[in-house]
């Protein structure tokens, strides 16, 4: 009676060793694969080189920039120095990404010149989930598999590449933005509560002060209102911060009750008033007049989330030409052009994405711009 | 003494004893406690990398739908587990349903791979995942039951429940294995996890025998459930205590936010608070079985419950725990869990006859279940009105309310059975 079973058993086990073994032994030889064909590309040694420098000679690691001046709180308009329409399209400039394409440099650091795409710049000192530069400095959140993973933010210097000392962030990585003047950065970070045996999530947003590396504010700390009346519920939800140019006001998600409203924030009053409604990821153009988002549409069960861009002044929505739907907070390469990543392979099955690009005011179909790349962020600006 | 008595009544009083229940522990017990473990393992793989693998490798922002997902698949698994309770008696096909339930999860593993990785298909996937839970864990407990000695019975959920606890301390240690060996490779790793589930399935196909053919009470009509004739008073009074119990305790999570800030460890730490908590209801689950078999199951099962509220009270006045005294609030968080757990199921089995013990198990699980989705959701308004320090008081002090009611209960009934 109890000799069949057994041999059975033998025989499942022996099939499941054996088809287990093979398939780790596939996956292994294809990882191996991918990291050999990875492209031979420029040198490594690729940070030292400042693009588009013809005035200054590229700074080296040791007389690395001293932390931000504290910002100039007196200055009451708009900094002049933030870019006029149309240069960043003409003029040379850094974006930085995530090289997200699987080979040997999956997951690191990497930069391209706007002018020159095609020759990549990898910064492997430098490992990101989700990464954003902006007026010469940048944000860098990580994710370390070790036995228990664990997640951390990096400040660094844009031009030298110099990372400040990571602190550690709660939960996974989400969004990240660093204001125009370089003094403030946001991230989002997904928090799940109980971990192991639930889908539920909830975030976390904060800003954080470049210079000294101290956290300024939680958002769950604002008093938001709605109408004038103050709003205040158990399931609060913010994400995808985007600074105004003076880095003293943001926009950001809010999310309650199911419904995702675009909230204007005063970061020293500690405040947010609601504006907008269906508004997620806000991304504010350079000259601060448009706010480029993804917009929350069902198709049955499903949600698409369709770009949009809302004129700050007329609340106007417009529909991009873009019709997949995207899951990402916009960076504006221009006043005219936003960049989003998009996954490689529309069915889920490559961690690869790629990032496109889409005119907001034309009616001209997105265009690829990089491939293998995620995180997209213009460095625009320089730190005061 | 009225202890002995008692078990000798139960002994005299209890259900028929299977030919093979002889010993304290059934190989079956056994069986299935490897079932749950290589389940465990191929589940907690994946529930542990879950949320990581959407947001930094599937690029999604997973906000909203996991709240909505767990109060509906809560909902729904709640009746589903009904249903298989009621069908598993009907013709004692236990072991049938069981298998249905597990092989179901099995195949979530599988359909992680490959297939459009949008959010609605990974919800479903989960809730699939989750019905195939929920319909497995009461057939499996009545098969625990009816292949053991109603004297033994906390043993031996004791003993299955330290195999379970087994597999979830191994799951997660499997999967970030892997993830080392293969950075980034998780399609390797819901395929591990497919494969030790068809190991576990394989364990409960061949080695667990179909429920011992039972006496079974005429019941008058197929289609009628007729509670009157096995719904006794005892049986009130443990569906009572257990779900007043879950309702006033707080969720694991909030005990480790409240110790990880006690003890100012890093958040990064969470999954170890998990793992030591784990293991210590692994290692104390049979010494609290033997302990309630021996003793007196229902204070076993109060004392678990009192070590929670102690626990919760001292956390409330102490502002400050080195980190010997954080392992040791986990170890006593293991203890109420080993206490609790398997003790209550082996309280329950004794007083559910045999034809109807699935279906009796199933309406405990159902009612403790949506009591800690109730309890959740109303420690969140209370935390939003009153603040985390009151919510916790609040809980604390309703829950030392439901266990001497508990106690009453549980004292007035005990000659019951």
């Amino acid at each position: 009676m109890t000799r069949k079973p057994a041999v059975t058993f033998a025989i499942v086990c022996v099939i499941a060793v054996v088809g287990l073994a093979a398939y780790l032994f596939h996956t292994g030889s294809r990882m191996r694969d991918a990291r050999e064909a990875a492209p031979p590309g420029p040198p490594p040694n690729s940070a030292v080189p400042d693009p588009g420098s013809a005035t200054a000679p590229a700074p080296t690691p040791s007389e690395a920039p001293a932390p931000a001046p504290t910002a100039a709180a007196t200055d009451p308009v708009p900094p002049n120095d933030a870019p006029a329409p149309h240069v960043p399209a003409t003029a040379s400039a850094r974006l930085f990404f995530r090289h997200n394409g699987v080979e040997a440099h999956y997951g690191s650091l990497a930069w391209v010149d706007t002018a020159k795409l095609d020759e990549v710049h990898y910064v492997d000192s430098l490992r990101c989930e989700v990464v954003h530069v902006s007026g010469g400095h940048g944000i860098c959140l990580s994710a370390d598999r070790g036995v228990f993973t664990t997640y951390a933010a990096t400040l660094f210097d844009a031009k030298t590449l110099v990372a400040g000392k990571p602190f550690p962030l709660k939960g996974i990585p989400s969004r990240a933005r660093v204001s125009i003047d370089g003094r403030l950065a946001a991230l989002t970070v997904f928090v799940s509560g109980h971990g192991y045996t639930s889908l539920d999530f909830s975030t976390q947003t904060l800003i954080v002060e470049y210079a000294t590396g101290a956290v300024l504010a939680d958002l769950e700390d604002f008093a938001v209102t709605q109408d004038g009346a103050p709003l205040k519920n158990p399931d609060f939800n913010f994400w995808g911060v985007t600074f105004t140019p003076d880095a003293k006001n943001f926009y950001a998600t809010l999310s309650t009750a199911g419904k995702h409203y675009l909230i204007h924030g005063d970061i020293a009053a500690r405040t947010a008033t609601i504006i907008h409604e269906n508004v997620e990821c806000p991304s504010l153009s350079p000259d601060a007049r448009r706010v480029a988002y993804k917009k929350r549409l069902m198709d049955g069960n499903r949600v698409l989330w369709q770009l949009h861009v809302l004129e700050l002044a007329t609340a106007r929505e417009t529909p991009l030409s873009e019709k997949r739907s995207i899951d990402d907070q916009l960076e504006w390469l221009d006043n005219q052009n936003v960049l989003y990543s998009v996954p490689s392979k529309d069915d889920g099955s490559s961690p690869s994405t790629d990032v496109w690009r889409v005119a907001v005011n034309a009616r001209t179909p997105p265009e690829l711009f990089l491939r293998g790349a995620y995180s997209p962020a213009t460095a625009r600006g320089s730190p005061r | 003494m009225y202890r002995i008595e008692w078990i000798e009544r139960l002994k005299l009083s209890g259900p028929k004893r299977t030919p093979t229940a002889r010993l304290p522990i059934s190989p079956v017990v056994y069986s299935l406690g490897f079932t749950s473990l290589f389940t465990d393992i191929s589940s907690e793989m994946v529930n542990s990398l879950l949320p990581a693998w959407l947001v930094l490798h599937l690029h999604m922002s997973p906000l909203q739908y996991g709240v909505i997902d767990g109060i509906y698949s809560g909902l729904s698994v709640a009746l589903l587990s009904l249903l298989a309770g009621y069908l598993a008696d009907r013709g004692g096909r236990q072991k049938e349903v069981a298998l249905f339930g597990y092989a179901l999860s099995g195949l979530c593993k599988l359909l992680l791979l490959g297939v459009a990785a949008t959010w609605g298909w990974i919800a479903l996937v989960m809730g699939v995942d989750r019905a195939g839970k929920g319909i497995r864990a009461a057939p499996r407990d009545a098969l625990i039951s009816l292949n053991s000695d109603p004297a033994a019975y906390a043993m031996a959920f004791s003993v299955h429940r330290a195999m379970d606890a087994c597999g979830s301390l191994l799951g997660p240690i499997t999967a970030f294995a892997l993830l080392t060996l293969l950075p980034g490779a998780y399609d390797a790793v819901w395929v591990t996890s497919f494969f030790f589930a068809v190991i576990g399935v394989a364990v409960l196909w061949l080695f667990v025998p179909p429920a011992p053919v039972v006496d079974v009470p005429q019941v008058p009509s197929a289609m009628r459930i007729e509670w009157s004739p096995w719904k006794s008073r005892r049986l009130m009074a443990l569906t009572a205590c257990g779900t007043l119990l879950a309702a006033t305790t707080v969720s694991d999570g909030f005990l480790y936010l409240l110790l990880q800030q006690k003890s100012a460890t890093s958040a990064g730490f969470f999954p170890l608070f998990y793992v030591i908590t784990a293991a210590a209801y692994m290692l104390l689950s049979i010494p609290a079985g033997r302990l309630a078999d021996r003793t007196s199951r229902s204070r076993v099962f109060l004392g678990g419950y009192a070590v929670l509220v102690l626990l919760y009270i001292g956390l409330l006045f102490v502002d400050r725990i080195s980190t010997v005294e954080l392992f040791g609030c986990l170890i006593l968080f293991g203890i109420y869990y080993a206490a609790t757990e398997g003790i209550l199921m082996a309280l329950v089995s004794v007083v559910i006859p045999p034809a109807h013990r699935t279906s009796g198990i199933a309406i405990v699980g159902t009612a403790i279940g949506i009591a800690k989705l109730l309890s959740s959701l109303a420690f969140g308004a209370l935390w939003t009105g009153i603040g985390v320090r009151g919510a916790v008081i609040s809980f604390v002090i309703v829950l030392g309310v439901a266990l001497a009611i508990s106690l009453a209960l549980m004292r007035a009934t005990d000659h019951d059975s």
